[in-house]
């Protein structure tokens, strides 16, 4: 019989179903290739440029607060930052969760130095903490943010985190906050020491 | 007749070539955004047109609300940013979080280098030193705590490997730039 013959079940695969295993191979190798290559965009590039704009303001408005002793604006701007609107779920790239943690952070040390402003307990503080940390805050810091996404904002988010436990008498949970900031910093560390020419 | 020319190779690889092209439009990555939400947004084009062709804009209720927003933060872009210039504050626009590496002591400020910084030019030792307080204030930190804990296996066992970082981290500050 000749292989190339066309038979019943030959013709019922036609041109355009070929056609359509094509298109899913290509556009597969298309999406390996340019996720190799880092070319995939993030899902909103808009949303995140809008981010990184407001924090960049809110950081220097906050800046100049501090600087004329004006710390009860300064947490009032930097809370107005908090409550958003942040990326969440599938928008919230590693990109977009070091801005918010970049915030929270910043905002949770200007009200632990400022206690005279609106005077929050260790336990509200690390409600605002849990509360930018999201998800990874239930697990520890590797597994919740791996080693590519290691950032400065997130170990100090995880620091104060660990002084507040420490402040509420939680000294297991402290230990461990500490641990996972310092275990960040150490991945930073190790990756400007890789980086040495 | 024409299909006989035609035969399977011929049409997986088309639809090869057709798959692949439709994915390229979605995929190139924007350079006012690409890996570093520190892009300098002044060359970001105007959020319009960005949001018209937002790659893989879901129709999610994050992405329906964080759209809805956009104007809202603009507008508030736009307020603190007059604010400021009336302030004397020049708008140079390149928040930058990754040229911050080193974080900072514990949970302190994090070194303030984000305006107008070059990420390349941000020196290397700098950053390493940065980070070598931040992992000796948490040592400390650690390591008070393992005091307030005597005999705990877990706390001495904590404070040794902090300590150990600690020195590692101090060599690599003071050894930078000879090596």
């Amino acid at each position: 019989m000749n292989p190339r013959s066309k038979g019943p079940g030959r013709s019922r695969v036609g041109g355009a179903g070929l056609v359509a295993a094509g298109v899913a191979l290509g556009a597969a190798l298309m999406f390996v290739g340019l996720a190799q290559a880092d070319r995939i965009a993030p899902a909103r590039p808009d949303v995140l440029v809008a981010l990184g704009q407001r924090l960049d303001v809110e950081h220097r408005a906050v800046d100049l607060r501090v600087e004329r002793g004006d710390f009860a604006g300064a947490i009032a701007s930097l809370d107005t930052l908090r409550q958003g609107p942040w990326p969440e779920s599938e928008l919230a790239t590693s990109a977009a969760i070091q801005l918010k943690h970049d915030a929270y952070g910043r905002l949770v040390r200007l009200r632990m130095d400022h206690p005279e402003v609106d005077g929050k307990t260790p336990a509200e503080l690390l409600a605002i903490v849990e509360e930018g940390l999201g998800p990874m805050a239930d697990g520890d810091a590797e597994a919740g943010l791996g080693l590519e996404d290691a950032n400065p904002f997130t170990a100090r988010l995880w620091a104060l985190r660990g002084e507040l436990y420490e402040a509420e008498g939680r000294d297991d949970e402290a230990l461990a906050a500490y641990e996972a900031a310092l275990q960040i910093n150490s991945i930073l560390l190790e990756r400007e020491l890789g980086g040495a020419r | 007749m024409t299909r006989s020319r035609w035969d399977w190779h011929g049409w997986v690889a088309a639809g090869t070539l057709l798959g692949s092209c439709v994915l390229v439009p979605g995929c190139a990555k924007s350079s006012a955004t690409s890996a570093s939400p520190g892009a300098d947004a002044a060359a970001a084009e105007p959020a319009e047109s960005k949001a018209e062709r937002a790659v893989g804009a879901s129709s999610t209720d994050d992405a329906l609300a964080l759209s809805q927003n956009l104007d809202d933060l603009e507008a508030e872009y736009v307020r603190v940013d007059a604010a400021l210039t009336e302030a004397g504050v020049t708008n140079t626009l390149t928040y930058a979080p990754k040229a911050d590496p080193a974080g900072a002591p514990a949970g302190g400020e994090v070194p303030k280098k984000k305006v107008a910084v070059d990420v390349d030019a941000v020196d290397r030792c700098e950053r390493i030193c940065d980070l070598q307080v931040s992992i000796c204030d948490l040592s400390a930190r650690i390591c008070t705590l393992a005091e307030s804990h005597e005999g705990e296996e877990r706390y001495a066992t904590a404070c040794s490997g902090a300590s150990a970082r600690c020195e590692q981290a101090q060599g690599a500050c003071e050894t930078c730039g000879s090596d």
